[in-house]
């Protein structure tokens, strides 16, 4: 007798659809209107063809199953098979030939039909019937017998009742599979000792011993463990149906997987296509060749001023909050904005698990702990709160004994999360999360750092951030509804060497988004946006030194303590415009979208500013599986807080920084799950903000819109979703990014260039709950412009390099790496824990970070990146 | 990451060699006498240029007034010197010799150490068109000075300033003014080494290798002057200098580079396996406004 075992796992499309459509919480963030679409309706099986039991299989009395990747198309046709396992003995070939005659109804989301793979068991038992003519019996009738054996398959640590669990008495016909609690019922079996199997791709076989008395019903709780990829998270990188053309979407669970990154799903990005290599691991953005200031940082679509916290190993908000992060290097729509570079745009999540948890990690730089759950009965009021701070300066101690200097670094962060789930169209939830980084360098008051007495003292900084941001989403309609997104908090930022140079800034902000998306039809929605922010800024800046002076720098004058102390506002009111386009009746084959969006900057007391990005981007399918994709328009940015400020005089108007950016692309799916992305993309850079020639004095203008610049590259990427318990990607990049200050002078290579980036990574699991993952990373050093000799000044002591040649024509070699992770997992019935050890640098080059001088600039020695480094950590998850 | 890097800089930076060793052609002190003269003032220069090699044969000295100078230096007129450097001033008369120097001079020609020493008269009309408060700040003159090691061929000067392999190149500005308390060159009232004795400049002093020994220096009490300065607003702020002092030797270590006023001490180690037993050691002070004096001190390592 032949028997479907299920329909097992989702595609890494579907499979993220899925999960958005089991949510109650909005399915996108605040900037993204449809950033996963649901599926509404799961593919049905409509006619599945019986496969004939292979003789050869027959004959040795062979069963099982056998593991398909299929894809079913927009018509419900099987438009690909593949056998990701089977036992041989023809079972593959049967099955694959059976599938491909059967037919599905198609999946279906927002949209209507759309396609879908997944994985498909197709099993295999042998009986008297199945031997003798490979013909299936007619099924028991199980409703006459009486219930002879019953239970509940639960997921071991989750406790999670697990449906489409096949549980298999062996040996027999008698099989069943779990409904939506995670119950099974198997009528009529009779008297006797069995061997019961519990099985479904993706989880730890088990098998249990079973014993049925006459007149007696047998039950069991039957624990399993999950060994698949990205369970309950976002999978993919590709997703056909973001809004952005060019996103890459990353699973969590890879994301954690990958060495280097300290499980830290943000520090990823730099791994993919356009992200360049963060000097010295800082954690700088720097995309597609733009200055790491260029690009935006978002926390569900409200922009924070930094994403890492000091040393750039951890970024600033708990990994566990996180639903997805998306990176989105380059023509993004235009509900982004401020920014001429790329964007990262963090969504956190709106819903609790079923099960309350706590989780606790520790690892050689900090130790934090999150809890999550839903409060009541009802379900409908669901939490987060969580914590972390560094240890990192008691780590750091024993290394800096004996040392003139003494660096004690201290971070931590917060984040507490509700989401009310009672309303049945409207939706809210609350995120209030904060970051706090200082550090202190000091040094013995006997030692004389330099020669200068103003450079005497310790070294500090603080940097914090603390917002709280609401959204509200109600549906109007069934073709309107509406967004709205407040934040408010505050920015703090302050620099201080001794007791006469200190930076003190402080920025109060209040932002609020709000969109009104309409959608008459599957063809069209319009989405009007309003992007504002304002705020309150006042800072202090004490300066050993009247800036004036560095003008025509004179050692022997007698310096002036500079002291300047000023509050204002500012804000930008900014409107976009942006529509979704699909013509055609099949919504897949072409998708358009044009948006335009007004910009608006203004300082109190100092200027304002207004700028129109106009952006139009579109994808389309030429072929199946291949669609090619492109976009075009202008990207504004205003002046940084620091080039805003003129003081002393009212003539300062600086413009918008403009970059006119170009793409176009082509994504091929090369089989389900194996995927290839090229896109090549210009970017013209025009009103770049640098120096004024002029200045002499305070009063003057400080900065001009006289730079210009270009930025030109392609990226390629292969990617292997996690199938079959292996995921990786290889992505390479070229690219140039010039820049020139002014009309008449140079063009150079721009100080973050980075010419080739080639990142090649995977990971696969291992039996016994361990699992191994390695990235190469090759990347072009970074430009320096070489000196042509030094003079020396001996009222200062001191040596003052000065180049002849032109900026930039110099690199530091090449950056290579290779690093490994391995880690075990440990599943309990109520918690597990993970052991890992992240191996950094297992294998690196010269890796030159910068260059460092010695005191006449006649000799140097370039300072390398981080050596071996083994990073061990433990994650603790307990399920309430 | 920035505890990171300070880590590997204090890691790699040791492979640097440190400006306290001086094992080439160095210029570490240059003084005019006095600090901050007056138009119409003369002027005496000196300089403190070393080669512990081949010692200094000649140091060269130019100057111009710091407006016309460019960023590497004086701009001088290259040609004009080499056509005057050409010419043979044994065949010249006493007359000729003289017009000679009259027409180097003009071209920003000051002086040769040690046979021709640097001195020459301020512009009387240098301060001409600044206002009384801008004559008592002053303006800056400029010399730019090359010290050539062994003979100190003058072929081997360089006038772009640049210097080569062999020359060592320097820049000291002079401050002239009509400040009726003008900067004074500090006074070294001694060094105590190991606060037991005293030492003086040109003192021959015989220390064990390896041993660490702290200098440490006095100054006179009219050393470190009071002055009044006047700032941007029109407020008159009371002042005193804040002197530091520079350490050099051709052996052994120094554990800092510099030392703050009123911390005008140094450790220094002795070489503990030394290719020679004879080395010099040197304490260069500065006021900060221009003012400098130094102690040279000859060590024999036993």
């Amino acid at each position: 007798m032949l028997f479907l075992l299920s329909l097992l796992v989702l595609s890494p499309s579907a499979k993220a659809q899925d999960d958005s459509a089991s949510s109650a919480a909005p399915a996108a963030g605040p900037v993204e209107e449809e950033e996963v679409l649901p599926l509404t309706k799961m593919p049905e099986l409509v006619d599945l063809v019986q496969a004939p039991y292979p003789e050869e299989a027959k004959q040795a009395e062979i069963e099982g199953s056998v593991l398909l990747l299929i894809e079913i198309g927009v018509d419900g046709k099987v438009s690909y098979v593949e056998v990701l396992e089977e036992p041989g003995y023809g079972l593959g070939e049967a099955a694959v030939q059976a599938i491909q005659a059967s037919t599905f109804s198609p999946a279906e989301d927002a949209n209507g039909p759309t396609v879908v793979a997944l994985e498909f068991n197709y099993g295999f038992v042998l009986d008297a019937a199945a031997i003798d003519d490979a013909v299936p019996e007619e099924p028991i009738e199980p409703e006459v017998l009486p219930v002879t054996f019953e239970g509940q398959v639960l997921e071991l640590a989750t406790r999670a009742e697990l449906d489409e669990m096949t549980v298999i008495v062996l040996g027999t016909d008698f099989s069943a599979t779990t409904d939506n609690e995670g119950r099974f019922e198997i009528r009529g079996l009779p008297p006797g000792s069995y061997q019961v199997a519990v099985v479904r791709p993706g989880w730890a076989e088990k098998e249990l011993e079973l014993t049925i008395e006459e007149g007696l019903v047998s039950s069991a709780e039957i624990w399993v463990r999950n060994e698949s990829y990205g369970q309950n998270t976002v999978v993919g990188v590709y997703r056909k149906d973001k809004d952005e053309i060019t996103t890459r979407t990353i699973s969590m669970s890879e994301a954690k997987k990958i060495p280097g990154t300290f499980g830290d799903p943000i520090r990823v990005i730099q791994n993919l296509p356009g992200a360049g290599r963060a000097p010295f691991s800082s954690g700088l953005l720097i995309i597609r060749g733009a200055n790491p200031e260029d690009s935006g940082v978002y926390i569900d679509g409200i922009r924070i001023p930094y994403v890492y916290h000091l040393g750039g190993f951890v970024s600033v908000i708990n990994p566990e909050m996180i639903q997805s992060v998306d990176y989105l290097p380059g023509s993004y729509g235009v509900q982004y904005g401020r920014s001429t570079g790329g964007a990262v745009d963090v969504t956190t999540k709106k819903e609790s698990p079923e099960q309350d948890r706590i989780v606790w990690s520790t690892d050689l730089l900090d130790s934090g702990g999150l809890y999550e759950g839903r409060l009541g009965k009802d379900d409908q009021h669901h939490v987060a709160v969580a914590a972390r701070r560094s240890y990192v300066d008691v780590v750091l101690r024993p290394f800096q004994k004996n040392r003139p200097f003494s660096a004690n670094p201290v971070w931590y962060d917060y984040q507490l999360r509700y989401s009310y789930h009672g309303f049945e169209k409207t939706q809210v939830s609350f995120f209030l999360f904060g970051f706090d980084d200082k550090l202190l360098v000091t040094t013995d008051d006997g030692v004389s750092q330099s020669s200068d007495q103003d450079a005497q003292g310790d070294l500090s900084t603080h940097q914090f951030t603390h917002r709280l941001q609401g959204k509200i989403e109600h549906e109007i309609s069934d073709t309107l509804s509406v967004r709205v997104m407040p934040s408010f908090g505050v920015d703090y930022q302050y620099l201080g060497l001794g007791q006469s140079f200190q930076l003190d800034q402080t920025l109060w902000l209040s932002e609020i988004r709000a969109e009104l998306p309409w959608k008459p039809n599957d063809h069209v929605e319009v989405i009007p946006g309003l992007d504002l922010i304002g705020g309150w800024w006042n800072f202090q800046t004490e300066l050993p030194f009247n800036p004036d002076s560095f003008v025509e720098y004179d050692p022997l004058a007698e310096r002036e303590a500079f002291k300047i102390e000023d509050e204002g506002t500012g804000w930008g009111p900014d409107l976009y415009l942006k529509a979704n386009l699909r013509p055609f009746k099949d919504l897949d084959r072409l998708y358009v979208q044009p948006g335009i969006r007004f910009s608006v900057y203004s300082i109190s007391d100092q200027f304002t500013a207004t700028a129109w990005d106009p952006r139009l981007s579109f994808k389309g399918r030429v072929a199946k599986n291949t669609y090619i994709k492109g976009a075009t328009g202008l990207y504004t940015q205003p002046p940084q807080f620091f080039e805003s400020y003129a003081p002393g005089t009212n003539d300062y108007n600086p413009d918008f920084e403009k970059a006119w950016a170009s793409s176009l692309g082509l994504e091929q799916q090369i089989k389900p799950g194996l995927n290839l992305e090229t896109e090549g993309f210009y970017k013209e850079l025009s009103d770049l903000i640098v120096n004024n020639r002029d200045f002499q004095e305070i009063g003057d203008i400080p900065y001009t819109n006289e730079g210009a610049g270009e930025i030109y590259g392609f990226e390629v990427m292969l990617r292997q979703d996690p199938i079959n318990n292996v995921f990786g990607w290889v992505s390479y990049t070229w690219s140039q990014s010039w820049r020139q200050d002014y009309e008449d002078s140079d063009r150079y290579l721009y100080d973050f260039d980075q010419t080739h980036i080639m990142t090649a990574l995977a990971g696969v699991k291992l039996p016994y709950q361990f699992e191994v993952s390695g990235r190469v990373q090759y990347v072009t050093g970074t430009p320096y412009t070489p000196y042509s000799g030094a003079f020396y000044d001996a009222d200062l002591d001191s040596w003052t390099p000065y180049s002849t040649g032109k900026r930039n024509t110099d690199r530091l070699g090449a950056y290579t790496a290779v690093d490994l992770r391995a880690e075990r997992a440990f599943t309990f019935k109520h918690w597990r824990m993970l052991a890992y050890v992240d191996f950094l640098n297992v294998y690196r080059g010269d890796n030159p970070e910068f260059r460092l001088y010695n005191y006449d600039y006649t000799d140097y020695v370039d300072v390398r990146g981080l050596p071996f480094l083994p990073s061990p950590g433990v994650e603790l998850e307990f399920y309430l | 990451m920035i505890t990171l890097t300070l880590l590997l800089m204090g890691c790699e930076i040791n492979q640097l060699a440190r400006p306290t060793l001086v094992d080439r052609a160095r210029i570490l002190g240059v003084a005019s006498e006095p600090a901050e003269p007056a138009p119409g003032d003369q002027v005496t220069l000196t300089s403190l240029a070393v080669d512990p090699e081949e010692g200094i044969g000649a140091v060269t000295w130019f100057g111009c007034v710091l407006e016309e100078s460019s960023g590497f230096g004086c701009s001088l007129d290259s040609e004009k010197l080499e056509e005057l450097f050409a010419m043979d001033l044994e065949s010249m008369t006493p007359e000729e010799q003289a017009d000679w120097f009259e027409q180097v001079q003009a071209a920003g020609f000051i002086g040769v150490e040690p046979d021709l020493p640097p001195s020459f008269t301020v512009p009387v009309d240098l301060l001409d068109g600044l206002s009384e408060e801008e004559a008592i700040e002053g303006k800056n003159y400029l010399f730019t000075l090359s010290a050539l090691p062994g003979e100190g061929n003058l072929d081997a000067l360089d006038l772009e300033a640049e210097g080569d392999s062999q020359a060592e190149t320097g820049l000291k500005r002079m401050p002239v003014s009509l400040n009726p308390s003008p900067n004074q060159n500090p006074v070294i009232a001694s060094v105590e080494l190991d606060g037991t004795f005293a030492v003086q400049d040109q003192d021959t002093l015989r220390v064990q290798a390896g041993q660490t020994y702290t200098f440490v220096m006095t100054l006179t009490e009219e050393s470190v002057e009071s002055y009044t300065f006047v700032n941007s607003e029109g407020i008159v702020e009371d002042r005193t200098e804040q002197p530091y002092v520079s350490f050099y030797a051709t052996g052994g270590n120094f554990f800092q580079e510099v030392s703050l006023y009123p911390y005008l001490e140094a450790q220094w180690t002795a070489p503990v396996d030394p290719e020679t037993s004879e080395h010099n050691l040197w304490l260069v002070l500065r006021d900060r406004r221009g003012g400098m004096a130094w102690v040279s001190l000859n060590l024999i390592v036993e």
